[in-house]
């Protein structure tokens, strides 16, 4: 029986014509998958290129955006209010008027990417400077920065305004309070003084301190002070006749 | 992609043992040829290298009982009418094997690849349920149920094996 069915399927042969045309449809299809292959390469090639692009981009993006977040402010005020914003390294990144002289003294100025000590040189030596700085003005630098860095962020606001030779203060401020005085459109500096008025006068407001100068602020501190026998613990209440600095406090005003 | 004559080479080997198989389970010419290609199409493809040539061998009816069902089960397929009959098949082979073929092709699909494996290319029951993938005991009871029905069809015929 074995054998019969081993003749019974002998007599089913694959002919040539079956095994031609499957050799030239192997043959085709070769073809197709070959130049299949060849045209997906440079389309993977395309995609690794792109996603080391991507990355690429998105480290240099992170980089920038890290580098240019601003870490640490300087807020510069007499009447005109200018407030510095520095990042990492002490380059100023963003320079903001907070009233229209401030306006006026930065409408000339390119600050941006200088190292906070120069940019400030620049403020306070602009010509445009010399009417708001007098006898009688005072120039207030206040710091806001973590605790590590604002030390060196002080010495070097120090040796500004002792190399400009002008009457000024620097004062150390709670970084808390930038986004609080930028909602209320004022530089942290004046809105600091004004935490600082509002202590003794509570019907003084922020549009009040707007419209003040410097001085002015710190004249009615000043004899509040004097009059409630008041006195910040924090403040450093010695007097440089120069450059003088204080911590989380201000200073008496001559 | 294996390469063209290694290609070849198969099919000039392998030809009528693919045709034997696709031609029991579809019984007409040009499904079968379909089917055939089909086949050598997978294996061109296949880049897997083969431990020898019996692994080839049975790589090679695993992938065409595994093509002739798929192409069965196709809904479309199974509905078309085959252009050509069996008895045109058949005519091509000599009366005194005809009886013997049409009794197994007539076999149920589930005896048809264990007769043939078994009674043609003479593997043994453990061998074909790795081809197939059953147990080796589901083999020996459908090849013996397959033998009976066979002896059936033949008049009652002792089929050796």
């Amino acid at each position: 029986m074995t054998d019969k069915i081993h003749k019974a399927f002998d007599n089913i042969k694959a002919d040539n014509r079956l095994k031609e045309s499957t050799k030239q449809f192997l043959l085709a299809n070769r073809k197709n998958q070959t130049s299949l292959a060849l045209a997906k390469r440079p389309a993977l090639q395309n995609k690794f290129a792109i996603a080391c692009l991507a990355i690429v981009l998105a480290a240099g993006i992170r980089g920038y955006l890290w580098i240019q977040s601003p870490v640490s402010y300087i807020s510069i005020d007499v009447n005109p209010s200018i407030e510095l914003a520095l990042n990492r390294f002490d380059r100023v990144v963003s320079v903001t008027a907070y009233n229209p002289e401030g306006e006026e003294i930065l409408q000339d100025l390119s600050l941006k990417g200088k190292i906070y000590t120069a940019a400030i040189d620049e403020i306070v030596e602009n010509q445009a400077m010399d009417i708001y700085i007098t006898e009688d003005s005072e120039l207030i630098f206040t710091i806001a920065a973590n605790n590590s860095h604002e030390n060196n962020i002080s010495t070097g606001v120090q040796r500004c305004c002792g190399h400009s030779g002008h009457s000024s203060h620097s004062i150390s401020a709670d970084p808390g309070i930038v986004p609080q005085a930028h909602d209320n459109g004022l530089s942290f500096g004046k809105y600091y003084a004004y935490l600082q008025l509002v202590q003794y006068d509570d019907t003084i407001t922020v549009d009040d301190c707007r419209d003040m100068s410097m001085s002015e602020i710190y004249r009615l501190i000043t004899m509040y002070e004097y009059n409630t026998g008041y006195t910040d613990p924090y403040i450093d209440s010695t007097d440089s006749g120069g450059c003088h600095q204080s911590h989380g406090g201000h200073h008496h005003l001559h | 992609m294996r390469s063209e004559p290694e290609v070849n080479h198969a099919v000039e080997k392998y030809a009528d043992m693919i045709k034997h198989v696709c031609f029991y389970h579809l019984k007409n010419h040009a499904d079968a040829e379909d089917v055939f290609q089909n086949v050598f199409l997978k294996y061109m493809l296949h880049d897997e290298p083969f431990n020898n040539a019996e692994h080839e061998k049975a790589w090679l009816l695993r992938v065409t009982i595994n093509s002739c069902k798929d192409y069965l089960n196709d809904f479309f397929r199974r509905n078309k009418i085959p252009l050509e009959t069996l008895a045109e098949i058949e005519a091509e082979v000599p009366e005194e094997h005809r009886e013997v073929l049409e009794a197994v092709l007539s076999l149920p699909a589930k005896y048809k690849d264990i007769i043939y494996l078994h009674y043609y290319e003479g593997y043994k029951a453990d061998e074909i349920g790795k081809i197939l993938g059953k147990k080796e005991n589901t083999i020996y009871s459908l090849l013996s149920r397959g033998r009976k029905i066979l002896k059936e069809k033949l008049g009652g015929e002792e089929i050796d094996g």
